[in-house]
This record gives C-alpha cells, sequence and structure tokens, in this order.
C-alpha cells in the first residue's frame, strides 16, 4: 500500500477479515466468467451494502486486481467517498450527454486499482428513463475489458419499484441483510427478482447490526 | 419439520409460562364445598325421632338452598347425649346463616345443648375445573407459540438462510 492510500485508509480491518472469504469467493467467480458484473444490493439496508462493496473491492486491490464501483445509489454517495476520496463529482450521465463511452465518467480514487463513478441525484422515474435512454448496459459491458471486477452499488430493493433496471445490468448479485432484523418474504420476493433476471445470487451476506 | 426445530423451544417455553398462569390462577379458586362437622352435648338423651326429624325439618329449610350438597344433616345414637352436626356449604352459602337456621331448628325440635367443640372444617377442592384451568392455559400458550412462531418472519441463522431462501451464506461482518 503506498503512502496516500495508507492515509486515506478508513476500511475496517475486521470487515475485510469477515469479507475475505467472500472477496475471494466472487474473485474466482469472476476469474472463471471474466464478462461478470456483480451487483451489491439488499432490501433496505444502504450502509450496510456500501460497506460490504467497497470492503469487498478494497480486498481485491490488495490482491492487485482492477476494481471499478458504479455507485448507482445516490444517496450512498458521501458513504462510498469516505472509503475511497476520489472528490469525484457524481457524473455518470452527465458525461453520457457528452461522449458514448462510459470510461470517461470513470474517477480514480486514493486507491491505485480502485475506480468509481457515480450516479447523480435524481428521482427514480427520471433514472429509468436516462438508463433507458442511453442503454446503460451496452456501455458498461466493454469496462469489464479494463477491470477485474465491476461492482454496481444499488439502491434499497424496497425504494425502488423498478429493481428490474439495476438487475438487468449485472450477472450476479451478493445481498446482504440484517443479521438480526430482515423479513425473509420481502427477501423471497427480491431474490425471486434476480432469478426472474437471470442473475446469479452468490449468496447472502449478514451484517451484524 | 423445521418449523418445528426452530421454534419448538419456543413453544415450549410459551406452554409453560401459561400454565404457570394457569396454576397461578388457581389459587384464587375457591373449593367446591366446605363441610363443617360440629358435635354438641345436649342436656338429654336424645328421643327415637329426634334425628329424623331433624333431618325433615333441615330438608324442608336449609337443604333447598342447594341442589348440588346436602346442606345440613344431624346425626346421633337414640338416648346419647352427642348430637353430630354437618354444615357443608358452597359459593353462595354462607355458613353462619345456615347455622344460626340449624340452631333454631334444633330449639324447635326441643333439643337443648349446653355444649358444643369447635368445628372441624374440611374443604373440598373443585378438581375438576381446576384441571380444566391448567390444561386450557397449556393449551392457549402452544397456541400463543404457534402464532408468535408462524408470524416471526426473520431469518436469524444461516441455516434459516438456507431453508426459507434456498441461498448459501457468504459471511457474516
Amino acid at each position: 500500500m503506498s503512502e496516500t492510500e495508507d492515509r486515506f485508509n478508513n476500511f475496517d480491518e475486521d470487515i475485510i477479515n469477515k469479507l475475505y472469504d467472500t472477496a475471494m469467493a466472487i474473485r474466482n467467480e469472476n476469474h472463471d466468467n471474466p464478462n461478470n458484473k456483480t451487483i451489491f444490493s439488499s432490501v433496505n439496508k444502504r450502509m450496510a451494502v456500501t460497506d460490504a462493496a467497497m470492503h469487498i473491492a478494497y480486498i481485491l486491490t490488495e490482491l492487485k486486481d482492477k476494481v471499478l464501483v458504479v455507485n448507482l445509489d445516490s444517496r450512498s454517495t458521501p458513504a462510498v467517498e469516505e472509503y475511497i476520496h476520489s472528490k469525484a463529482k457524481p457524473n455518470l450521465f452527465t458525461t453520457l450527454r457528452n461522449s458514448m463511452f462510459l470510461s470517461e465518467a470513470i474517477n480514480h480514487s486514493a486507491f491505485e486499482k480502485l475506480d468509481i463513478i457515480h450516479v447523480e441525484e435524481m428521482d427514480e422515474e427520471e433514472l429509468m428513463a436516462k438508463f433507458s435512454d442511453y442503454n446503460i448496459l451496452s456501455k458498461l459491458s466493454p469496462l469489464k475489458s479494463y477491470y477485474d471486477h465491476i461492482f454496481l452499488i444499488g439502491p434499497p430493493f424496497e425504494e425502488c419499484e423498478n429493481y428490474g433496471a439495476f438487475l438487468e445490468l449485472a450477472d450476479s448479485a451478493v445481498t446482504v441483510i440484517s443479521a438480526k432484523k430482515n423479513d425473509r418474504q420481502e427477501l423471497n420476493q427480491y431474490l425471486q427478482k434476480i432469478n426472474l433476471f437471470n442473475v446469479k445470487s452468490f449468496g447472502i451476506l449478514r451484517k451484524a447490526d | 419439520m423445521y418449523f418445528l426445530k426452530k421454534n419448538l423451544l419456543n413453544i415450549i417455553i410459551w406452554t409453560l409460562a401459561l400454565g404457570v398462569v394457569g396454576t397461578a390462577v388457581n389459587f384464587f379458586i375457591p373449593p367446591s364445598s366446605t363441610t363443617y362437622e360440629e358435635y354438641y352435648t345436649l342436656e338429654s338423651g336424645l328421643e327415637p325421632n329426634t334425628i329424623a326429624n331433624l333431618n325433615i325439618q333441615f330438608n324442608e329449610t336449609v337443604n333447598k338452598a342447594s341442589d348440588n350438597i346436602l346442606v345440613a344433616a344431624a346425626d346421633g345414637q337414640s338416648g346419647s347425649d352427642i348430637l353430630h352436626l354437618t354444615i357443608t356449604t358452597e359459593p353462595g352459602i354462607n355458613y353462619n346463616s345456615i347455622q344460626a337456621q340449624a340452631m333454631d331448628i334444633l330449639a324447635e325440635e326441643g333439643v337443648v345443648t349446653t355444649d358444643s367443640t369447635a368445628p372441624n372444617v374440611y374443604e373440598t377442592q373443585n378438581d375438576a375445573l381446576k384441571i380444566i384451568i391448567i390444561l386450557l392455559s397449556l393449551l392457549i400458550g402452544a397456541g400463543i407459540g404457534i402464532v408468535t412462531a408462524l408470524s416471526n418472519r426473520n431469518i436469524s441463522t444461516e441455516e434459516d438462510i438456507e431453508h426459507y431462501l434456498g441461498e448459501r451464506t457468504l459471511g457474516t461482518f
């Protein structure tokens, strides 16, 4: 780790240890399926999703993998920034308005192998319209040539009516739940949605509250 | 089967807890009847028909107070100066009032008492009602336990994740 990275490192060592196996599982899966894009999401645990995605991304960069995090939940931007200190302004659609290439929206972080794209803050209806207008999926896939892993941070499932728009961007999913307070009916509903979009579920990560 | 495995302990705890409540309630259930056994020393020996007459009088008066029990009954041997009086009460029947009426009847029959012993008191517990209360509480407890378990949709263990969601657990952080 460089001196700059060390200075900005807010990652929790305990969480890193606990998520190491998960990171390795994702790494192996993505090694077998190089086009894999993984969405991190939950029914209602926004912060836990950010924590999990960022720590796993960090573990993978420590293993010399290149990771791109596409933050599709504008309300998670401050939390993501606390980890990576890119000081990047949300620019996904702003960039696509002027350019054909999503790569131009990529911002570098304080960590050499960890890059970020934030989505701008907007209501769900507008977001869905922009997803459809700019065909994000087709622009996201070519980035796999530059990165070993692409992680998508999805907003909480219960906050979006059209969650399919996020799921269709992903090939695999990691679902984060609260270890203590959750609802299996809602979780089943969400997992069914994942299956519906043919997204492979890696499994469940439990956040101890 | 998994439902039982996961919730059996809770259901048992609820059942036992309500069972304890039922048992506590039983402490407040009055006895089904209380028998007061009294012995009186008479001034003179009993006449041959006195006991029969007393019981007829009791049947025509105080014994009409209950359909379930014999409220008052007299006993004694002809010529003996000891009269054995049994008064049985149940909820709603007052001992003092029955005793006073019985003493009036004795006086009407010309029986004069000179001395009496303190009554021996025997309580007959309402066992059937108590058993029903305990069984009902256990049943209600089991019911509450099952309803609580059914309404708990929380996933709390890795086994739950596998069983209810068909997913593997990647870890806990």
